[in-house]
């Protein structure tokens, strides 16, 4: 038990968060260039409230007339939470923006900060909210002494918060930004022990600023120990008569996932998924103690099972750990087993914290697509 | 070191059940029916059972897809299989539709490009229609049933009964907010708070934000979960009015991963691009 | 409130009614179906996923060109139970292919059937068109 503490504390420092946006949704960088500043001042046209990113249309008079710009913000359960509405700023509203352009030459900006006329004042800023510092208490356990992953009856809740939102070896030390960004490429040799060729397109991503991500480009589930990093959260919902954990996520698209705790062997199902390698994997679980040990496979390639792009292969094999050592701490721990992209098996962990009183936010990726 | 004791003497229904076991019956191709339905399993709690039983799988599938019959039949309509004809539920012309809802309905059954088609979460009884398996899962401890589906979206929806309010700084969602208590054996729930971004049906019955449904869940048999709805929505109909179908028990069928963004192409074919999204 | 009779009816329809193979989505929403098509061409790509197994094929047109054509058919599960499987169609067989064209024009469409040319053999594609009624005629 103290050895698996020491090992994740290790692992939760080694990555320093940089000024991050809160955005998971994608790496700011890879559609708008930090080099690239700009201010504008128009009109407001139009507004987008949806997820994954707001986004506000002006008009900005220039040398050849009016160009309509596009303005990015982040989500609107961030920009709710820091008390932002949809009517906050309304067509007709001048507002000024400074942020920085597209890559693409397009007019669109990522705004890093708003002011609208009429009152002077900042608009759609994020107050980052801290994790809440609730009072924690002894690991809830049913009645037979068994952990539980979920709320206690009469309570709600849920896991946000991850200590750490990059997948890396632990023992390693790198910084990188909330999405997972290298702040030095070369640091790719240290995040974990990658095959050459894997190494190679690793480094790749991180140059092109993670701009190939497809939860990114077409709203891809994060498989993997990714579900565990991303924003909005995790709950676990135990059906014990049926051996079964339903895994809800509040982010990416609210989709679930199952941990069969059966005993059953890893296949699909004839009239289900038999054939298809999937993005959350095969997952079968058993307790052994206070840890639940839940072995993950089958998946498929058509994502990025990291915040940041580390490869795999259709060969993935993960272990997951999930315990509860106290009632605000979900300790996850996860061992990597791909032998088309990593030279040796490898670990990584980080904690969760429980957030009391609320649900998981109501999120879809699939919002503001057309 | 802990055992991990299945509950199974807590389900003591078997007892009730062990005679009516469904036979392994594929549902795919518009079968009949399962075995005569026993009556509805429950908890030695008392409480209404809604999945399989621990150890058997099953989940459901709604029967049909609509909440409303065509006034005339219409075969030759390539869209015959979204609508229905003479199924005892309301007609058409006698839902109240204001004008303008009307007339964007008619626009919507040519085509019937629906969100739900791009991925889009859908609420009300869309939700519901959602194929290849619903499930209806009860969690008294904390008093919240959940409905989760395995097509479309790939994702749940979730029925408050622990006696809270709507919020009042609601913000509009696909699925709504939904709180709800029981009568008996039937979970009723009331929710609001939905978004335009959807269709509530497949053949694009109209709504406002303004939408307001009371929905009703019965498992009346082993086989059969009854949903009823009333559809209120002062901005799209002239007075509430109600609908409603069954879900039918698949056994045999687990819910399974499915991801509607794999390789969903519509936006594509269609032409439909964003300005600001890749 | 319905009066009880129907309400009656409507219930024994439910029961009698077909469990029909629900179509993930509208056919007409993208396809039309008084374009009928026929190709044939040799499979350059198969995407074996959901919610529609796409497969695209290096098609000839009268003038010798080659065009790539993409046709869609049901989902892998569906699929899988009428004599399909993943490993099924190889790059460069060679298949003719009936359906309808995408409401988009040529280059697209949805597969009714799919005939090997190799071996004369036909598999139905699972196609989201002409699904069976969710109706009975009559209660």
């Amino acid at each position: 038990m103290k050895h698996a503490v020491i090992r994740f504390l290790t692992a939760g420092l080694a990555v320093c968060l940089l000024s991050a946006p809160i955005s998971g949704h994608h790496e700011i960088a890879a559609k708008f260039d930090p080099a690239k500043t700009v201010t504008l001042r128009g009109v407001v046209t139009g507004v987008e409230w949806l997820n994954p990113h707001v986004h506000i249309y002006m008009n900005v008079p220039g040398a050849r007339g009016i160009t309509n710009w596009a303005v990015e913000l982040e989500s609107v359960v961030d920009l709710r939470e820091s008390g932002w509405r949809q009517d906050s700023v309304k067509p007709g509203d001048t507002v000024s923006v400074e942020g920085i352009v597209a890559r693409d030459g397009s007019s669109q900006v990522w705004s890093r900060s708003m002011t609208l006329a009429r009152t002077g004042k900042q608009v759609f800023n994020i107050t980052a909210r801290p994790a809440t510092a609730s009072a924690s208490g002894p690991t809830p356990r049913w009645p037979d002494g068994q952990p539980r992953l979920g709320p206690p009856a009469g309570e709600t809740g849920y896991w946000g918060h991850p200590s750490a939102t990059m997948l890396v070896q632990a023992g390693a030390n790198v910084q990188a930004d909330a999405q997972g960004l290298l702040r030095n490429p070369a640091d790719v040799d240290k995040v974990a022990p990658l095959q050459t060729w894997a190494r190679g397109l690793y480094y790749l991503r991180q140059r092109e600023f993670l701009r190939d991500d497809p939860m990114y480009q077409s709203c891809l589930p994060p498989g993997g120990p990714r579900m565990f990093q991303v924003p909005y959260g995790i709950q676990f919902m135990e059906e014990r008569d049926r051996q079964r954990i339903w895994v809800f996520m509040g982010g990416a698209n609210h989709n679930w996932r199952h941990i069969y705790l059966d005993g059953r062997e890893q296949k699909g199902q004839v009239t289900g998924d038999a054939d298809n390698p999937l993005f959350f994997g095969r997952s079968v679980g058993k307790w052994e103690g206070d840890t639940l040990v839940v072995d993950l496979k089958d998946f498929n390639e058509r994502f990025w099972f990291s915040n940041g792009g580390l490869p795999h292969t259709d060969m993935l094999h993960l272990i997951e750990r999930y315990s509860r050592p106290d009632h605000n701490t979900l300790r996850y721990e996860v061992t990597v087993d791909d032998p088309g992209a990593y030279t040796k098996t490898w670990t990584s962990a980080w904690t969760l914290t429980w957030v009391p009183n609320e649900e998981l936010p109501v999120y879809y990726c699939q919002d503001n697509r057309p | 070191m802990h055992h991990r004791i299945v509950g199974l003497s807590s389900l003591a229904v078997a007892l009730l059940l062990a005679t009516a076991v469904p036979p392994a019956f594929s549902q795919g191709r518009g079968g009949a029916p399962a075995a005569p339905a026993a009556p509805t399993p429950r908890g030695t709690d008392g409480r209404v059972i809604w999945g399989a039983l621990p150890g058997h799988k099953g989940v459901w599938n709604a029967v049909g897809s609509t909440l409303w019959d065509l006034d005339k039949a219409d075969p030759g309509n390539p869209n015959a299989a979204f609508s229905s004809f003479n199924t005892g539920k309301i007609k058409l012309s006698e839902v109240p539709l204001q004008p303008w809802a009307r007339q964007l309905l008619n626009e919507r059954m040519v085509d019937l490009n629906e969100p739900y088609t791009r991925c889009k979460p859908s609420g009300g009884a869309r939700n519901l229609f959602t194929p290849y398996g619903t499930e209806f899962l009860d969690f008294p401890e904390q008093k919240r049933f959940v409905i989760t589906n395995t097509g479309g979206p790939h994702t749940y929806r979730i029925i408050y009964y622990d006696g809270r309010p709507h919020p009042k700084d609601l913000e509009p969602s696909y699925l709504g907010h939904s709180i709800g208590h029981w009568e008996g054996d039937t979970l009723v729930f009331d929710t609001i708070g939905f978004n335009e971004r959807f269709w509530i049906d497949r053949q694009g019955t109209p709504h406002t934000n303004q939408l307001h449904l009371v929905e009703r869940l019965t498992r009346t048999d082993s086989n059969t979960i009854k949903y009823e709805v009333t559809i209120e929505d002062p901005g799209a109909y002239t007075a509430p009015w109600k609908g409603g179908f069954n879900l039918r028990f698949t056994p045999d069928q687990e819910s399974f991963e499915f991801m509607c963004q794999d390789n969903m192409k519509t936006s594509e074919i269609n032409g439909e691009t964003s300005r600001v999204v890749p | 409130m319905r009066p009880p009779s129907r309400l009656l009816a409507w219930s024994i329809g439910m029961l009698l009614s077909a469990a029909p193979i629900i179509a993930h989505h509208a056919f007409t929403a993208e396809f039309d179906a008084s374009k009928p098509v026929t190709i044939r061409g040799f499979v350059t790509k198969v995407e074996w996923t959901n919610p529609h197994v796409w497969v695209y094929l290096d098609v000839k047109d009268q003038a010798g060109a080659w065009k790539n054509w993409g046709f869609e058919m049901g989902a892998p599960h569906q699929l899988q139970t009428r004599g399909w499987s993943r490993e099924l169609l190889k790059i460069g067989d060679e298949l003719v292919v009936e359906g309808s064209m995408a409401k988009s024009g040529p280059g697209r469409m949805n597969g009714r059937n799919v005939t090997f040319a190799a071996t004369g053999k036909k598999l139905g594609a699972v196609s989201s068109e002409g699904q069976t009624t969710s109706a009975p005629a009559t209660p």
